[in-house]
């Protein structure tokens, strides 16, 4: 078995050994669904990642162009060869290969694949991170961190469930550490300052809204004064845990998730920007792995050996797929109507792919798996009821998930 | 009576907790930073003037002004997306606002170039308007309704409202009469995006989805006719988005949606809550007073005027007006001012540019009012982010400190307590009380006069929920 050395020391191309690699069995059947997910960390391929180049490879189609698929540790699963490490993680993947959506628009299906709806004119639907917020408890961290920014926003769950965004994870501790200067004296007498002030203020104004105010503040300045915000220095790691993570803003960001996670965060999506690859798909794709592959594969290693993954669900997703067909400037479009994505997580079982698409690519051959099911997917893992609804200010009913059923291949 | 003096004589009631009137100095901070979207100079604010009349006057002629209510009106026509957006190009369409507010066009006017706009994205501002919709009839449409009409149309895309009573038909034939406009990429310098009219085109409207069954959707999808939802069908004379625009601007609720805007804006609540609530039972409150305000402006539909009036109005000038978030934009312009802190632009601290961030026309002030006030004070008001932001951000210690520093460069040093009267100026429009000045004092003397006793005071000021807020 592969000890956690190993894994540091594994270069670049390297897959695990098989020895884990047989497809778990449902072992626990329903017990097992009693369970909880305590946390669930999306990974977002902003721009519409091509299915072809990563979970659903084509090799010898025309459409599958010159990208080569891989073995992975679990028999008979292959990945593109893009991922190497993470085909090395195979036996926690569960890949979808048949999601399907109406959506080919970056903004509308950005927002279905965080919302669970298609965009409408009267009502902003909240991002599912807001929505795990409403239904947790808040801990000494917000329940939801965003890393890198992307569409989150609370809708009319309001704003107290918004996330906190850190928009630049090389940064984490941007904006929360405070500086050494004032940490001492001056930042009391500061905070001292402005809450006589805000008191004088509320007494000659209105008092409640001033404490309403306030009450924000002093949420921030408690997160800014807490040993918590420990969690947003990465400093804090090895230098070959951060190594193995990759020399990226997104590898950090991997990074962060893990220890937000570890920390009591509920719900972090990180982002990997650029995958729009209209042009010249293949090198683009093939570079977006180079980052994607060893902070992904190491995430999933280190929930696992903190024994974090029996109750943290990673999935990777974006907003649609690229076209089956390669267009004049050796890139793919976008296409909603078969993508993938991918879970992990202690009750989807890995090492399994789920429905398919059909030879080239551009539809659905079985098992058509709608971006509804996959959220009430998530939402059953998190022991929440896709059905319960929420009223908004203006008395509209609206539930968690509309008409998705759980996608039952990754509960058993 | 002119319905300006009406509308002063109106006596406040329940829709307005009554009140004695605000004090000059309020009155002061207040207005300058409703209508001219900034605080007062510190200069002005040494001797707020007591006639308010002029006062709004000169705040309604001020280039401030058109910049402000240029930033409403972009906002108002683009949402969310007021700048940042691959699809239309929010920088153009606010410089033609602006051109607009300069020129004082009318309302009616400047809404019926929009809905009428052709060329391209970077060259005709007003085309970033149906632009931002993709230039889509069912979205164009949608906006148009909340935008300039005050109503939910769009609810009716898809189903007949179950409160109001526009139905679907009456929905896609007002979405037909942009059959004929087209969004496409223009030859030109640059071939960019633009608007333009072709000679044939039709609107489908989906079959109805109340089944869920697609293909039947698919099947029962039919050309509408292009048909105002007052009924009235346009002529084959002229171009078919003129007579929209005629139409739309001839509704009844298109001048008293946007006075309850202006209002809500001005006073904190609009007499029609929510703002795109004009429905057709849709109820206001105090419905006399909306109705003689928007009969005065359909006059001329001036909105320096509607400004005006609103601001010289009982109810506008009471005290204990309610606390209402500094916007983005309000909140920068008035720092940059107060602290002559200013952005280079890599997004690094700089000296103040001659003329500041409103310098006309200029592409770079352009930038500091449309970018980075949004990347100092990310997050909405009263967030956590923006609230950590505000707090520790290192715009705010890199603000805190230019500032502290060029009053020190102005006024000398050590700091005394005119630096802090100048900050309290500056940035609140007021002195500080005797308490507060004996306080504040202890400060000063407790850092021996040294500058960071300034920056403490400064930064506290600009957390104060006082600064953060018009009221």
């Amino acid at each position: 078995m592969c000890t956690r050395r190993d894994f540091l020391r594994i270069g670049a191309g390297a897959t695990f050994g098989s020895a884990l690699a047989a497809r778990l069995t449902p072992l626990f059947g329903q017990e097992a669904l009693k369970r909880r997910a305590k946390a669930c960390i999306v990974l977002w391929m902003a721009g519409g990642p091509s299915h072809l180049e990563t979970w659903d490879p084509k090799p010898g189609k025309d459409t599958g162009g010159p990208t080569k698929a891989i073995d992975t540790a679990v028999k008979g699963m292959q990945v593109a060869a893009n991922l190497p490490k993470v085909a090395g993680m195979a036996k926690h993947l569960s890949i979808v290969r048949s999601m399907t959506s109406k959506e080919a628009d970056h903004d509308r299906a950005t927002y279905l694949l965080h919302t669970g709806y298609a965009p409408q004119e009267t009502v902003a639907h909240p991002a599912i991170g807001c929505a795990v917020s409403k239904e947790v408890e808040a801990g000494e961290l917000p329940s939801f961190v965003s890393i890198g920014e992307s569409y989150n926003d609370a809708g009319y769950l309001g704003l107290e469930h918004a996330p906190l965004v850190v928009p630049n994870p090389d940064d984490p501790a941007g904006g929360l550490a405070v500086p050494e200067h004032l940490r001492k004296r001056r930042w009391a007498e500061r905070m001292k300052l402005v809450d006589e002030m805000d008191r004088s203020f509320g007494a000659r104004t209105d008092a409640a809204q001033v404490a309403e105010d306030v009450k924000v503040r002093e949420r921030a300045a408690k997160l800014l004064g807490s040993k918590a915000i420990e969690a947003f220095d990465i400093g804090k790691e090895e230098e070959a845990v951060r190594a193995a993570y990759g020399d990226s803003p997104f590898g950090r960001g991997c990074l962060l998730s893990r220890r937000l996670v570890e920390r009591g965060v509920r719900f972090i999506e990180v982002v990997l920007d650029g995958w729009d690859t209209h042009e010249n798909n293949f090198d683009a794709v093939s570079g977006l792995c180079g980052v994607l592959d060893p902070a992904y594969a190491a995430l999933l290693w280190e929930l696992e050996e903190r024994k974090l993954l029996d109750e943290t669900m990673v999935v990777w997703m974006g907003e649609f797929g690229r076209t089956a067909d390669i267009n004049g400037a050796n890139g793919r479009d976008h296409q909603s109507s078969v993508f993938s994505v991918a879970a992990a997580s202690f009750e989807i079982t890995g090492g399994r792919v789920i429905g398919a698409s059909d030879e080239a690519g551009r539809e659905v051959k079985e098992r058509p798996v709608g971006v509804p099911d996959l959220f009430a997917t998530i939402y059953t893992l998190f022991g929440f009821d896709p059905s319960k609804q929420h009223v908004t200010k203006e008395g509209r009913p609206i539930k968690l998930v509309d008409k998705g059923k759980p996608v039952s291949e990754l509960m058993e | 009576m002119t319905w300006i003096a009406l509308v002063i004589a109106l006596q406040i009631d329940d829709h307005i907790k009554p009140g004695d009137p605000c004090r000059d100095e309020e009155f002061l901070r207040r207005a300058s930073l409703d209508i001219a979207g900034v605080a007062p100079a510190w200069e002005d604010a040494k001797s707020p003037p007591g006639d308010r009349a002029a006062l709004v006057d000169k705040l309604v002629a001020s280039e401030e002004f058109n910049l402000h209510w240029a930033r409403f009106l972009l906002e108002l026509t683009t949402e969310r997306r007021a700048i940042r957006y691959d699809e239309h190009n929010g920088r153009a369409l606010h410089q033609w606002l602006a051109a607009q507010m300069r020129a004082k066009q009318p309302y009616d006017r400047i809404v019926h170039a929009l809905i009428t706009a052709k060329g391209t994205a970077n060259e005709d501002g007003a085309t970033n308007f149906l632009l931002r919709y993709q230039a889509k009839p069912s979205d164009a449409t949608g906006a148009i309704g909340r935008a300039f009409l005050g109503a939910r149309l769009q609810c009716a895309q898809c189903h007949d409202h179950p409160f109001d009573k526009w139905t679907r038909d009456e929905f896609w034939g007002a979405a037909a009469f942009f059959a004929r406009t087209k969004r496409t990429y223009i030859e030109g310098d640059d071939g960019n995006l633009g608007i333009v009219d072709i000679k044939k085109g039709r609107v489908m409207m989906p079959g109805e989805k109340d089944d869920g069954d697609e293909e039947q959707v698919e099947e029962r999808r039919k050309v509408v006719a292009p048909k105002w939802i007052d009924g009235t069908a346009p002529g084959k004379d002229r171009p078919m988005r003129e007579q929209l625009a005629e139409l739309v601007t001839a509704s009844p609720t298109f001048a008293p949606s946007l006075v309850n805007r202006v209002w809500a804006r001005m006073t904190g609540r609009g007499f029609v809550e929510p703002l795109d609530g004009f429905g057709r039972r849709a109820k206001a409150e105090r419905p006399e007073l909306l109705a003689a305000l928007a009969e005065g402006f359909a006059k001329d539909f001036d909105l320096r005027k509607l400004v005006r009036t609103i601001a010289l109005s009982k109810a506008y000038a009471r005290a204990g007006a309610p606390l209402r978030p500094l916007s983005v934009d309000q909140m920068h312009a008035t720092l940059v001012r107060a602290t002559g802190y200013h952005l280079d632009e890599d997004g690094s601290g700089g000296e103040e540019p001659e003329g500041g961030m409103m310098e006309e026309g200029e592409d770079e002030a352009a930038d500091y009012a449309d970018q980075e006030p949004a990347d100092m004070f990310p997050g909405a008001p009263r967030t956590m982010r923006r609230s950590l932001n505000q707090l520790n951000g290192g715009y705010m210690h890199d603000i805190v400190e230019q500032g502290a520093r060029h009053l020190m460069k102005q006024m000398g040093r050590p700091v005394t307590m005119a630096h802090v009267e100048r900050v309290y100026l500056a940035l609140l429009t007021r002195r500080p009380s005797k308490e507060e000045a004996e306080r504040l004092s202890a400060v000063v003397k407790g850092a021996k006069g040294k500058r960071e006793a300034l920056e403490d005071i400064l930064w506290a000021v600009l957390n104060s929920v006082e600064f953060q807020s018009n009221h």
